[in-house]
């Protein structure tokens, strides 16, 4: 399977730590894409969540149509599309317009959620988005006509997000991808990927493409993007671990050193260093099954510091990681 | 008067593009995307704010039925219209029984789109919901973002018997045809105008008088033109039509004598 690297994820948030004019930066991503696309890279992916005052972008289908529109080989996806939280009749509708539209060029990485104040927003309840989901999935393989043992081909690839094993069985029974959480050592993205597949075909079908979000970062000096990245990045994900996660039952901010080890598990997870610091870390998931790689390089910083690393990216670490046969 | 032209989702991209491409170079006022008769299917929010990286100045209306959830819908638009750079119109439709529909939804868009926390009970949607069910935090009321580009995204209303909906509103009315008027006391006064046949060109050209009539009697003020035709050159010609023969015809409420004859004399520098 080819490996495809893509970046991401674009959110078009204006927090309090790194604000922003909502029209500047809709009004940017159609040259963002394009510069994504003149760069090389395989897929652009967008992020959603509702009702946070920095104005994260709630329709990620409807932005990517942005990007899919302003370019004609860049693959447009999204990490995570809160499928529970919509009307699969609708999803099936957006997703199928811009599939369309786009020449085909749609990836859905679709995530349970886990904001209650999401879900009881639109008069749902959390417990039930396991079946939201099930249903959800059901659904559009059903519009787009796929068969019991593969999937429909001119459908948006579909991946599902999570480690669990109700997760992984999810996506492997139905034939569908995989979006793992970043926080797996490679080991543990072959075991899970074992398990995937052995679900599969025990429901004769085969694992679609298996996925990961990463926040990465480069400089020459690998000290110096982690004395840069790393911080910022833990404040990103401070900011709304503390107000969203419930952490042994308490909000995050209730109990700070909770939330202090929750946060150096974050930074574990993120590929933070010099050209070989990074490829290594890349190459190694490369070589035991993820074939999607989506660089999460656009948190809380300037455009002008994320296009360097994103060119930086492309020119020398991308062609080695592509070059791996998993 | 301004113009408009229907797009559904039955084009094909490429003439979706080259339709939306040549009305918004020859000065169309509105695109108005829509579904084809005979789908469902059809996101015309995503389909607006694919054009938005296409076509650079053109308000693009965008027709969504009643029946999603009014947030996802609010959700959509204004993603859309921070994409098109405030280029967006709403207009919401209902189908013969959906009237209390039709107001729910449009009262929960205009709480939506107002920039503020809000919270709803209507007969069909109680937001937020606040269900015993959902143990973490919950809000009292919850607040739609990113706002919409425009300070005051135009919602308006068509279908059968949504005058009413939309005088109690204070929302613009879309009439089906110029002859049936509209509503006077709107500040817009949208109609559709039919082209029915094959020849959509020659039908345009035989608007022009009831359009005149429409603009004198009730104040018709965007004429929005839906072709039945499907063949590409002639809604291309069309569009050709409607902008270098129609539209000069009913901007004035009277035109110098003379002068249409000297429009009609030579053609020969349009295009050039």
């Amino acid at each position: 399977m080819t490996i495809e690297v893509g970046l991401g994820l674009w959110s078009m948030q204006a927090t309090a730590f790194a604000p922003a004019g909502w029209p500047a930066m809709y009004a940017a991503l159609a040259d963002e894409a394009r510069e994504v696309e003149a760069l090389g890279f395989d897929g652009m992916w967008f992020a959603e969540h509702h009702f946070w005052y920095d104005g994260w972008c709630p329709q990620p289908v409807v932005a990517a149509a942005v990007a899919a529109a302003a370019t004609s080989t860049l693959r447009v996806g999204t990490a995570m599309h809160l499928l529970p939280q919509h009307d699969p009749v609708e999803v099936a509708r957006m997703a199928t317009t811009l599939h369309r539209l786009s020449g085909g060029r749609l990836d859905l990485g679709f995530g349970l959620g886990y904001r209650d104040a999401e879900f009881d927003g639109v008069g749902l309840e959390i417990r039930r988005r396991g079946t939201r989901m099930d249903h959800g999935l059901d659904h559009l393989a059903e519009h787009w006509g796929a068969t019991a043992t593969g999937r429909a081909a001119s459908a948006p690839r579909v991946m599902v997000g999570g480690l669990a094993p109700k997760a992984i069985e999810r996506a492997a029974k139905r034939g569908l991808g995989l979006l793992l959480p970043p926080s797996l050592r490679a080991t543990e993205v072959a075991t899970a990927l074992a398990n995937a597949r052995l679900i599969a075909a025990q429901h004769n079908t085969s694992v679609g493409r298996i996925g990961m979000m990463i926040d990465v970062w480069l400089d020459d000096d690998g000290d110096c993007a982690r004395e840069f990245f790393i911080p910022r990045l833990r404040t990103h994900y401070k900011e709304y671990a503390g107000a969203w996660w419930q952490i042994k039952g308490r909000p995050g901010f209730e109990v700070p050193d909770s939330l202090e080890r929750q946060m150096d598990r974050s930074a574990a997870a993120m590929v933070v260093g010099n050209v070989d610091e990074v490829t290594a870390r890349l190459v190694e998931l490369a070589e035991v099954g993820i074939d999607v790689f989506g660089l999460q390089i656009q948190s809380d910083v300037t455009r002008d510091r994320w296009r360097d690393v994103a060119a930086n990216l492309a020119k020398r670490v991308v062609p080695t990681l592509k070059a791996v046969a998993a | 008067m301004r113009t408009g032209w229907i797009l559904r989702s039955d084009l094909s991209v490429d003439q979706l593009v080259d339709e939306a491409c040549r009305a918004d170079r020859l000065g169309i006022d509105v695109l108005w995307l829509d579904h084809a008769s005979d789908e469902s299917y059809g996101s015309t929010l995503v389909t607006a704010a694919f054009l938005s990286a296409i076509i650079p100045s053109i308000r693009i209306a965008a027709v969504v039925d009643v029946g999603p959830h009014p947030v996802s819908i609010a959700e959509q638009a204004g993603v859309a219209d921070l994409a098109l750079g405030g280029r967006l119109t709403l207009v919401v439709r209902c189908g013969d029984d959906e009237i209390d529909l039709l107001d729910e939804t449009v009262g929960v868009l205009l709480l939506a789109f107002a920039s503020r926390p809000f919270r709803h009970h209507g007969r069909r949607w109680t937001i937020p919901a606040q269900s015993e069910a959902n143990t973490g935090w919950i809000e009292d009321r919850i607040i739609v973002t990113p706002t919409p580009s425009q300070l005051d995204l135009p919602i308006w209303i068509v279908g059968p018997c949504c005058q009413a909906v939309a005088a109690e509103h204070g929302l613009a009315f879309v009439s089906d045809s110029p002859v049936d008027a509209g509503d006077s006391t709107s500040r817009s006064r949208p109609a559709i105008v039919s082209l029915r046949g094959s020849d959509p060109v020659a039908a345009a050209g035989a608007a022009v008088n009831s359009l005149r009539e429409a603009q004198r009697r009730w104040g018709m003020d965007l004429a929005v033109f839906d072709a039945e035709s499907s063949d590409k050159a002639a809604r291309l010609a069309t569009i050709e039509h409607i902008t270098h023969e129609v539209r000069p015809r009913v901007q004035m409420d009277r035109l110098p004598p003379g002068i249409e004859g000297f429009w009609d004399a030579d053609r020969s520098l349009i295009g050039c």
